[in-house]
C-alpha cells in the first residue's frame, strides 16, 4: 500500500471535550424540556365561551392537553368524545356542551371532543395527552358508528388509512388494518412520550401548515419562518374542511343504510372504549357515559334490529360495571345531519333529555 | 436500519452497554458479529446469506493460500467469486438491457430476458472490503486471520457495513485483535462526530433533496436557473449525505473503541481534480489506486500508459457506483478532466499564479457539472438538464433562502477550517459548545421526522 491509512479525527469537525459535552447536553436538555413548559406564557390560550379545539388543530395534541389543563383547573365537567361531542355540523354555540351550560346556568361543561377521534385513538389521547383531567368528572360519549363495519372497527385485513394513527396502540392489541413498519411504530411510541415532540407538532400544525420548517421553506422560499409564528391560534368556530353540509340528512340525498355491524364481543373499538373507561376510573375520574343518540331513522329494519342488540349489550355492560349512563331515544329524524351527528336543535334536545334523566341529575348534583 | 431513526437509537442503546461490558472478554467478537448481523438483516434477513457466503469464501481462500504453495489460484478464486457476486446482483440487469438496446439498434429482433434482481444494500462496500483481505494476504501485507468470528466481524461491522468507509484489513482487522480502549474522551469524540454527521444528513442533505428531487424527476418542467441551482444543491446534498453517514459511522466506531478511517477531507476546497480525489470518498479512491491503478502499472510505464490507467480507473470507479450509463459517463468525465489537468496542475503557472480561490471554484464548477450525469435518471435527462440550463428562460427558481443561508454558512465554515482563522474559531470552548447546541437544537426543532435513506446505500 502506498500511503498510510488516514485515521485523523475529522476534516471539518467539531470536537468537544467530555466536560464541554456535559455543558452542551445540559443546555440542550434544558431547552428541550423547558420549551413546552414555557411556551404557554408566550402563546396564551384565549378561551372563548363554549371553547373547543379549533378544527385545524385537530391533530395538535399539545393544544388539546392545554385545553384539558385549562378546563380541569376551573373544575369543569369534561365532555370527551369524537366529532359528535366536538360538533361537526355546528358552531360552538350549537354544541352539546353549549346547551348543557345553558341549562346549568353557567360554564360548567367543557367540550373536549376531537373530530375523528375513534375509541382506539381516544384511549391514546386520554392516556398520553389527557393527564390533566385526572380526578375530574368526565362525560364520555360512545358512538357505535365506529362498530358499524369491519372497516370502521379497524378489522379490515387490507391496509387502510384512518384518523389519528399516532394515538392508537402500536403493538398490542394488534390492529389488522394498521401496517406501519416496526421502526415507525417504535418511533411513535417514543415520540408520544416526549413533551417536546408534542410541542414541536403544535408549532408545525399551528404555524407551518403541518410541515416541518424545511418542508415549509420549500413551499415558502422567500418567507421568514419567524414571522410565520403569529402567536394567533385559529378560532374554535373555524368550520371543518371540507365545509360540511349542515342540512338534515334527508335533504342531502342520503338514503337508508344497512350497516354490517360488528359483534360487540369481537369489536376492537368496543374493547378500546372499555379500556378508556377503565383508564379514567383508574385515574380517579367519575365517569358518566352517553350512548348515541344514533340516527336510527337512517337504518334499514334489519340494521336497526342489529343496532338495538348492540345498544342493549352496551347497556348491559355499563350496568354490570356500575357505570352511570344515559341512552337517549333517537331524536326526530330532521335533527340529524348524518348517521350520528345531530344538528344544533338536536343537541339542544339531547341536553334537555340529559337534564331530565335521573342518572345524569344524580351525577350532576354530585359534581365536584 | 438507518442511523438517524429511533430503531437504531434503541438498537445502539442495547448493543453499546453490552459491548462495554464484554469488550475485555471472549464474548466481544460474537456480540459484535451478532449485532452487526441483526443490523444488516433488518433490511432483509435473506441478505445475510450473501454476506455469510462472501465472508466464508474469502476466509477459506486465505486458509487455502496459507496451506498451499500456489497462492495465485486462491486469490483469483476469491476475486472472481466476489466480482461474480457483484456482477450478478448489480450488473446483470444492466448488461442484458444494454445487449437488448444494441440488438434493437442493429435491427435484431431478439431480446435477452432482463433479470429482475433485488440489489442487496451495501453489497459494493462489503464485497470490496472482504476482497482487500485476500489481496493483502496474497501480497504479504496482511497475515492470515485464524479466527472466523473475528474475520466475519471485520467484514460486517455495523457502523461501516452498508456505506463504508471501505476499511482495510490492515487497519480494522488488526484493531479487532486487540482489546478496545474506550476513554471518556473517545465517547466525547464519538458524540462529536455523530452530531456533525447527523446535522449534515438531517439538516442539510435531506433538506436540499427536497429541492433537488422534483427538479431532477421532471427537468422539463423546471427553468434553467432552477436546474442550475438544483445541480449545485445536489453537489452539496451528496457530500452532506455521504460525509454525514461517514461521520456517524466513525463516531459510533470511536465510541466503541474502533478507529475508522477518514473518508472525506473538505473535498470542495480542492484546488485540482487530483486533489479532489484525494479528499472525496478517500477509502474508495485509495482502494482503486491500490487494487486497480497500481496493478495496471500506475505511472511506471510511460506517460501514455499512465493516462490510460488513470482513465480506466476512473471509468471503473464510475461503474462501481451503479449499473447505468450515466455513471459511466460521470466516471469518463472525471477521467477526461483528470487527464486534461494532470500536467497543468504541476506547472508553476497553475501552482503559483492562479489564486487558490479561483482554483477551488474551477474544481467545484467541474465537479458540479459532472454531478448532472451522476444524478440524472437517464443520459437523455442529463442532456436535457444541460440544454435547459443554457437555453431556457431563467424564471424565478424559488430556491429557499434558508437553504442558501445554510450552504453559505457551511461553505464559509469549511473555508475557515482550512485557514488561519481555524484556531480562533474552534479553539474557543464556548464557540464549540454553542455550535454543538445549535446543531442539536436545529435538528430537534427544524427537521422533520422523515427517514430518508442515504444516497450511497443504493450502491
Amino acid at each position: 500500500m502506498s500511503d498510510k491509512i488516514d485515521l485523523r479525527f475529522g476534516s471539518n469537525d467539531l470536537r468537544l471535550s467530555p466536560r464541554e459535552w456535559v455543558i452542551a447536553l445540559a443546555i440542550i436538555l434544558a431547552v428541550l424540556g423547558l420549551a413546552p413548559v414555557v411556551w404557554p406564557l408566550v402563546e396564551p390560550l384565549r378561551l372563548e365561551p363554549d371553547h373547543r379545539l379549533p378544527f385545524s388543530l385537530g391533530h395538535d395534541y399539545y393544544t388539546y392537553a392545554r385545553l384539558c389543563r385549562a378546563a380541569a383547573s376551573k373544575g369543569k365537567t369534561l365532555v370527551v368524545g369524537d366529532s359528535v361531542v366536538w360538533g361537526h355540523y355546528v358552531q360552538t354555540g350549537g354544541t352539546l356542551t353549549h346547551y348543557l351550560n345553558e341549562l346549568a346556568g353557567e360554564e360548567r361543561f367543557a367540550n373536549l371532543g376531537v373530530d375523528g377521534i375513534q375509541p382506539a385513538a381516544m384511549l391514546g389521547l386520554v392516556e398520553h395527552h389527557g393527564g390533566a383531567i385526572r380526578n375530574r368528572d368526565v362525560i364520555l360519549h360512545c358512538n357505535l358508528l365506529w362498530m358499524s363495519s369491519r372497516q370502521a372497527d379497524l378489522q379490515d385485513t387490507k391496509e387502510r388509512p384512518f384518523s389519528h394513527p399516532t394515538l392508537i396502540p402500536q403493538f398490542w392489541p394488534r390492529i389488522p388494518c394498521y401496517r406501519e413498519s416496526f421502526g415507525e411504530r417504535l418511533g411513535i411510541v417514543i415520540e408520544r412520550r416526549l413533551p417536546f415532540h408534542a410541542w414541536k407538532k403544535h408549532m408545525q400544525i399551528a404555524y407551518f401548515r403541518g410541515c416541518d420548517l424545511a418542508s415549509w421553506s420549500i413551499e415558502h422560499p422567500y418567507d421568514c419562518p419567524v414571522k410565520a409564528v403569529t402567536l394567533q391560534l385559529p378560532s374554535p368556530n373555524e368550520p371543518p374542511s371540507p365545509k360540511p353540509d349542515a342540512r338534515p340528512w334527508t335533504q342531502q340525498g342520503i338514503t337508508k343504510q344497512s350497516f354490517d355491524w360488528v359483534e360487540l364481543k369481537a369489536s376492537l373499538q368496543w374493547r378500546f372504549f372499555r379500556d378508556t373507561v377503565a383508564l379514567l376510573q383508574g385515574r380517579g375520574n367519575r365517569v358518566f357515559v352517553i350512548l348515541g343518540p344514533f340516527n336510527e331513522h337512517m337504518l334499514t329494519d334489519d340494521s336497526r334490529a342489529a343496532y338495538a342488540a348492540r345498544k342493549q349489550a352496551v347497556e348491559d355492560w355499563l350496568k354490570a360495571d356500575g357505570v352511570p349512563h344515559f341512552i337517549p331515544d333517537p331524536l326526530p329524524s330532521a335533527l340529524y345531519a348524518d348517521a350520528s351527528h345531530p344538528l344544533a336543535e338536536g343537541y339542544r334536545l339531547l341536553a334537555k333529555q340529559l337534564f331530565d334523566n335521573e342518572a345524569f341529575v344524580t351525577f350532576h348534583r354530585r359534581l365536584r | 436500519m438507518l442511523f438517524h431513526t429511533w430503531v437504531f437509537a434503541v438498537f445502539f442503546l442495547i448493543v453499546y452497554p453490552v459491548h462495554l461490558a464484554t469488550r475485555r472478554t471472549r464474548l466481544k467478537l460474537p456480540w459484535l458479529l451478532f449485532a452487526s448481523y441483526v443490523f444488516y438483516g433488518w433490511w432483509n434477513p435473506l441478505y445475510l446469506l450473501l454476506i455469510v457466503a462472501s465472508t466464508s469464501a474469502d476466509y477459506l481462500a486465505v486458509l487455502g493460500m496459507s496451506r498451499s504453495r500456489r497462492k495465485k489460484p486462491w486469490v483469483a478464486l476469491s476475486v472472481l467469486m466476489n466480482l461474480g457476486m457483484l456482477g450478478f446482483f448489480k450488473y446483470a440487469g444492466f448488461v442484458t438491457q444494454s445487449i437488448n438496446d444494441l440488438f434493437a439498434t442493429l435491427g435484431i429482433r431478439y431480446a435477452v430476458p432482463v433479470p429482475d434482481i433485488l440489489l442487496p444494500v451495501g453489497i459494493s462496500f462489503f464485497v470490496f472490503q472482504s476482497m482487500t483481505y485476500t489481496i493483502d494476504c496474497y501480497r504479504g501485507q496482511m497475515d492470515e486471520e485464524p479466527n472466523f468470528i473475528r474475520y466475519a466481524t471485520y467484514v460486517s461491522l455495523f457502523p461501516q457495513l452498508v456505506a463504508g468507509p471501505i476499511e482495510r484489513s490492515t487497519n480494522l482487522l488488526r484493531q479487532l485483535r486487540e482489546t478496545p480502549k474506550i476513554t471518556r474522551h473517545d465517547i466525547a469524540d464519538g458524540l462529536s462526530l455523530f452530531l456533525v454527521g447527523l446535522f449534515k444528513k438531517r439538516a442539510l442533505a435531506d433538506y436540499l433533496a427536497m429541492y433537488v428531487d422534483p427538479a431532477y424527476t421532471r427537468p422539463d418542467q423546471h427553468g434553467g436557473l432552477a436546474l442550475l441551482l438544483a445541480t449545485v444543491a445536489f453537489g452539496w446534498q451528496i457530500y452532506f449525505d455521504f460525509a454525514g453517514y461517514t461521520d456517524m459511522a466513525r463516531g459510533l466506531g470511536r465510541m466503541m473503541g474502533i478507529r475508522i478511517m477518514l473518508n472525506f477531507n473538505n473535498p470542495y476546497l480542492a484546488t485540482g481534480l487530483g486533489d479532489f480525489w484525494r479528499r472525496w470518498h478517500i477509502s474508495l479512491s485509495t482502494w482503486f489506486r491500490d487494487y486497480v491503478y497500481l496493478p495496471l502499472g500506475g505511472n511506471r510505464k510511460g506517460e501514455v500508459r499512465t493516462y490510460a490507467n488513470m482513465a480506466a480507473t476512473m471509468v471503473i470507479s464510475g461503474l462501481w457506483h451503479g449499473a447505468k450509463w450515466t455513471f459511466v459517463i460521470w466516471g469518463a468525465l472525471h477521467a477526461l478532466g483528470r487527464v486534461a489537468t494532470r500536467k497543468l496542475e504541476t506547472t508553476r503557472f497553475y501552482a503559483e499564479r492562479i489564486p487558490t480561490t479561483v482554483k477551488r471554484l474551477l474544481v467545484f464548477a467541474f465537479v458540479t457539472f459532472a454531478w448532472i450525469f451522476f444524478r440524472a435518471r437517464t443520459v437523455g435527462d442529463a442532456w436535457l438538464i444541460i440544454r435547459r440550463i443554457f437555453s431556457s428562460a431563467w424564471a424565478d427558481p424559488r430556491f429557499p433562502l434558508l437553504a442558501l443561508g445554510l450552504i453559505v454558512g457551511v461553505w464559509a465554515y469549511q473555508w475557515i477550517y482550512e485557514s488561519r482563522l481555524r484556531a480562533a474559531l474552534l479553539g474557543s470552548s464556548p464557540v464549540r459548545i454553542a455550535l454543538a447546541v445549535f446543531m442539536a437544537l436545529y435538528i430537534a426543532f427544524c427537521c422533520g421526522s422523515g427517514d430518508k435513506a442515504f444516497i450511497y446505500f443504493q450502491f
